[in-house]
């Protein structure tokens, strides 16, 4: 496979393909708003459905609404869905984690049924549940992806939590009285944060596609939103005439989530290729 | 071997009961997390202050929580999971006349996920490197990344609209079955591919394979006798979860197909904040991802006389 040099190292080239891809991301994702482009939600009914031309790039909508300046403009909602959605299943999920594999006993207990119970739920309906109760809207589509990603970083982080505390340096911290808290955060939680990381790489990808999945089905945002998944789904109806409505917020979702995979896979095979089984 | 299964069955139906019963909690208790008063918000923003109340005493809200619980638990025990707001049908009724398409879809999408992802897994890993191995990375590689509903879409127009080689509308016969199902299974057939590849690799190079093509047995014996049975165990272990992924894949996809199953159902129960069907759908969607679960795990006893069961 071609690899690129970058300084003392080699990077597979599809990886360096794929960082770019991700560091596009989050460039729009930030600079977005104040790129020189078309505004978004602006409608033109009189220029609806038209074709790609050099005025705009990708077509525009039903609604006359430029396709590129939404799509770029849906980059910040991806990610925000993505980031928010893994950061709360991660907080939540390693904190509980930490805690059942450290203390054991009832904590563990309690803790192992009720990830059990949460794995009793299929991914997008647990999310489309968690919809349901606490209606649409961005707080609560990134509530509903993130609750799927508890349990896997609460396994994750007990099962290494309960081989850690048989480790002599964490023997030797209870020993000269560090309080327990202390062990958990200086002397477990750093050297989770690695595993913690890749996994999270590679969650990022799956929490963006039950994020779109969700807004696809219309239940997560209001459709004006430039959000690919809504995209996707406004464009629906039109697609036999005007398929550039599909493919173009399609085909940005799934480059998004191969560069992600790719790059979560790339971490993980590099620096811990234990968690290769079960842990995604 | 029979008494250990029986106990080991046993052993996993209490399971089976427990997870069930917090499931139940949580349905249960869903409709009373809604942010501020459930019954307003249930009964819709067009609901006179009498029907909010009506509402309100159905549900038993004015009962203290034990309570409403107990009642849920007596109702759902008669199979009573109430009258859905929309149409006022049972809500039993309006699953049960939806969910064998359901099923169907997803029964018909695991299949192929396993018969496809299997074989192109072993073709792979007896040709590594090769072309076939290349394109069992590319049709897992596109089954991981392309979200199942964009998959869909572009099947529709690839297969459905310009080649029309199949319907992609609606349910009759075989053929409608096809697109739908195809769709679902892809990343099925990606992960089980790719993991039927790296363990039949692996069977491969054990001493007795080695020792089975030493004392000169045909290629077919040794691949599927030997190996493949050997190679099988891992795969076999991920189609329960293989097929939550597929239950929630099944919803999107009836979406994009108009297939007459419950996926059309649960996202119009959502929209419209119906909340009994609701609840019944998501208890019956568990129960069937949890029944399947304990049936892999049989499956996979059977197949390896050496598991320990228990």
């Amino acid at each position: 496979m071609p690899r690129i040099s970058i300084g003392r190292d080699s990077l597979p080239l599809v990886i360096v393909f794929s960082l770019f891809i991700v560091a596009l991301l989050i460039f729009a994702g930030f600079f977005g708003p104040y790129l020189p482009l078309h505004d978004p939600y602006a409608q033109n009914l009189m220029r609806s459905l038209e074709m790609p031309s050099s005025k705009h790039w990708f077509g525009t909508d039903q609604f006359g609404r430029d396709q590129f300046s939404r799509i770029v403009a849906g980059a910040r909602f991806t990610l925000l869905i993505g980031v928010g959605a893994v950061g709360f299943g991660l907080l939540v999920g390693a904190l509980f984690g930490l805690l059942a594999g450290y203390f054991g006993r009832w904590i563990d207990a309690i803790f192992s049924r009720v990830i059990d119970v949460m794995l009793a739920f299929p991914a997008v309906i647990l999310a489309l549940a968690v919809v349901a109760v606490a209606g649409p809207g961005l707080g609560s589509l990134i509530l509903a992806v993130g609750i799927r990603s508890i349990p896997v970083f609460g396994r994750l982080s007990r099962g290494q939590t309960l081989a850690l505390r048989e480790q002599e340096f964490v023997q030797s911290a209870r020993a000269i009285g560090c309080s327990s808290g202390r062990i958990l955060l200086r002397h477990i939680f750093p050297n989770l944060a690695q595993s913690l990381m890749i996994v999270g790489t590679l969650q990022l990808a799956t929490a963006i596609l039950i994020g779109a999945t969700l807004t696809f089905l219309g239940v997560g945002m209001s459709p004006e939103i430039p959000e690919w998944g809504s995209m996707l789904n406004a464009g629906r109806p039109f697609m036999l005439q005007h398929p550039q409505l599909v493919l173009v917020p399609g085909f940005t979702l799934m480059l998004v989530m191969t560069a992600l995979n790719l790059v979560g896979d790339y971490l993980r095979d590099r620096f811990d290729p234990r968690l290769r089984i079960g842990y995604h | 071997m029979g008494l250990m299964l029986l106990s080991y069955l046993g052993h996993r139906i209490t399971h089976l009961f427990i997870t069930l019963f917090f499931v139940s909690f949580i349905v249960f208790a869903m409709v009373r997390m809604i942010p501020g008063d459930p019954a307003l918000v249930m009964a819709g923003p067009e609901a006179t202050p009498e029907i909010v109340e009506q509402l309100r005493a159905s549900l038993g809200l004015d009962q203290p929580f034990y309570l409403q619980y107990w009642i849920f638990l007596e109702r759902l025990r008669g199979g009573d999971l109430g009258d859905s707001f929309q149409t006022h049908q049972s809500v039993l009724k309006e699953i049960g006349m939806r969910l064998p398409a359901t099923l169907q879809l997803a029964a018909a999408g695991i299949l192929i996920s396993v018969l496809l992802g299997a074989s192109l897994g072993v073709l792979a890993a007896l040709r590594p490197g090769r072309s076939i191995d290349t394109l069992a990375r590319l049709i897992s590689l596109f089954g991981v990344s392309s979200p199942t509903f964009f998959t869909g879409l572009i099947f529709i127009l690839a297969f459905g609209y310009y080649l029309r080689l199949l319907p992609f509308a609606g349910s009759g016969g075989l053929r409608f079955l096809i697109l739908p199902a195809v769709t679902i299974s892809l990343s099925g057939v990606a992960f089980i591919s790719r993991l039927t590849r790296s363990s039949m690799l692996e069977v491969l190079s054990q001493d007795y394979v080695r020792t089975a093509w030493a004392k000169g047995l045909p290629p077919r014996k040794v691949i599927l006798k030997h190996a493949l049975r050997n190679a099988l165990l891992a795969p076999i272990t991920v189609i329960g979860l293989q097929f939550g992924h597929m239950l929630s894949g099944v919803i999107v996809i009836e979406i994009i197909f108009t297939w007459p199953g419950t996926g059309k159902l649960f996202i119009d129960s959502i929209l419209f904040r119906d909340f009994p069907v609701i609840q019944g759908l998501i208890l019956a969607y568990t129960v069937i991802f949890a029944l399947v679960n304990v049936g892999v795990d049989l499956l996979y006893a059977l197949i390896d006389p050496r598991i320990e069961l228990g």
